[in-house]
């Protein structure tokens, strides 16, 4: 074999290999982009959510206080817990608005615990169907969180493995963070307010 | 090693593996869809509101593409009917690819094990359309009605019908079949009972016409003892006699004869939000 002949089978080789090379990072960068904006579009269906039973909640609050107006420690709860969701939100900060997501839930445990103490809630139609909506977001909320946790989940491990540090560092992608349940959240996280 | 050795060890490994490999705990249940809208694994429906839930619901989805399922169990194993509800229509897939026009109503009669239970889970497209605080309202109220009272079968007839009806209202259609504690009314019931009118005297005419020609050719058949001219009539009178059993004249005209195949699960899409409600006793 002539020189030139090996020269020239070598730099087919180094092409191959740098195509190889460059089909690799392409389809990893590609992967890491497509992670994040998944990440990035189901945390948009929890907010979605959140805002729901944000905007849902004063008007429980209101037919509550209708029935039991004295407890005011209950409403201050959950007015508090409301305001530092949304002052989270404009901050844009995703651990705060878990926090105060998480929050919240031991908040309106507080509120619904007073369906005991004024049983004549319970027979309330408008505080039924209120209640009805309320359950139906809180669940709603449970359903996103799950689909956005394990979004996050692809997102971290591949940000972990080997390669995957490579692309996501190419690709200027992070790790994203869970939605944690807080551990003392009182209200059991399938939520079912309505048993006789 | 001696060979005894050998044996036990694989023996002990084979053990390893079984046990790591074996998944500790109660597997969830899951039902798969059989392909019918009613799945009554609870047995707790009878045979004649089986057939007009069947067919309610098969007439929904060809009207609206919505498609709602029923199912009945004996029992969750522990699990909450929320989740289980949510896994199965999920993995059920219900409803159109771009509406996500499911539900999924299922329930669990009361037991010693556990609370008699109702829920729909709606699919996102559905929503609008059955607000949970309504879907609420209807479970409480059936359940009063019919549930706590142990009439199952009567009481998830209704639950269906008024689903069923509360979607067709909001596509702007009415169906033709089911329990009804509504009746819809007005024009759309008077000229489906015209066309069908039309329809049976259109029957009659034939029954006439065939009876007229198979007298004829029966003559001519006699020859050969076989008296075939008489088909014509009998194929007539069955079929006016099915379609009066069936007892519906709209359905004639309505999805009946189209609407025939059971409830279709290979539809894409099924997008479920978690929505819904439902009540328990």
């Amino acid at each position: 074999m002539s020189l030139g002949k090996i020269f020239l089978g070598v730099v087919g080789v180094g092409l191959v290999g740098v195509l190889g090379l460059g089909g690799c990072l392409y389809s990893g960068y590609n992967r890491a982009v497509r992670m994040d904006e998944d990440v990035k579009s189901k945390w948009a269906q929890v907010e979605n959510q959140l805002q729901r039973r944000y905007d849902l909640v004063p008007n429980l609050v209101e037919t509550v206080k209708g029935v039991a107006g004295q407890e005011k420690e209950v409403f201050l709860g959950i007015a508090k817990a409301r305001e530092s969701y949304f002052q989270a939100k404009e901050s844009k900060s995703i651990s705060g608005q878990v926090l105060a997501a998480n929050q919240f839930e031991s908040a309106l445990s507080r509120l619904l615990v007073l369906r005991e103490t004024y049983p004549e809630l319970k027979s309330n139609q408008n505080f039924l169907k209120l209640q009805d909506s309320l359950e139906g977001t809180e669940n709603r909320i449970v359903v996103e969180r799950q689909r956005f946790n394990d979004a996050v989940k692809e997102l971290n491990t591949f940000a972990r493995s080997l390669m995957g540090k490579v692309y996501t560092g190419l690709a200027r992608v992070e790790k994203a963070e869970y939605f944690e349940v807080s551990q003392d959240a009182k209200a059991p996280p399938k939520v079912q307010f309505g048993s006789p | 090693m001696s060979t005894r050795a050998w044996q036990d060890s694989i023996r002990g490994l084979g053990f390893l593996l079984a046990i790591c490999f074996t998944r500790v705990g109660h597997a969830e249940i899951f039902i798969s869809d059989p392909g019918t809208y009613v799945v009554d694994q609870a047995s707790v429906i009878a045979a004649p509101h089986r057939e007009s839930i069947e067919r309610l619901l098969s007439e929904l989805h060809s009207a609206t593409s919505a498609q709602v399922k029923l199912l009945t169990v004996r029992s969750l194993d522990g699990e909450d009917i929320f989740r289980f509800a949510q896994r199965h229509a999920e993995r059920w897939v219900l409803g159109g690819k771009e509406k996500d026009n499911g539900a999924l109503i299922v329930f669990v009669p009361k037991s010693a094990e556990q609370r008699g239970q109702i829920r729909v889970q709606t699919g996102y497209g559905l929503e609008p359309v059955l607000p949970d605080s309504w879907v609420g309202s209807l479970s409480r109220e059936v359940t009063q009605s019919h549930f706590v009272r142990g009439d199952y079968s009567g009481g998830l007839a209704v639950m269906v019908d008024e689903t069923a009806r509360r979607i067709a209202q909001s596509h702007g259609k009415t169906l033709s079949g089911g329990v009804g504690r509504l009746r819809p009314s007005g024009r759309a019931q008077g000229v489906r009972k015209f066309w069908g009118a039309c329809f049976l005297l259109f029957l009659f005419l034939m029954m006439m016409m065939r009876a007229a020609v198979g007298r004829r050719s029966s003559s001519g058949w006699r020859g050969l003892g076989r008296s075939r001219g008489f088909h014509g009539d009998r194929t007539g009178s069955w079929l006016l006699g099915s379609l009066l059993w069936s007892g519906g004249l709209g359905r004639a005209f309505g999805g009946g004869f189209g609407g025939r195949s059971s409830g279709g699960s290979f539809g894409g899409g099924g997008g479920f939000g978690g929505g819904g409600g439902g009540a328990s006793w």
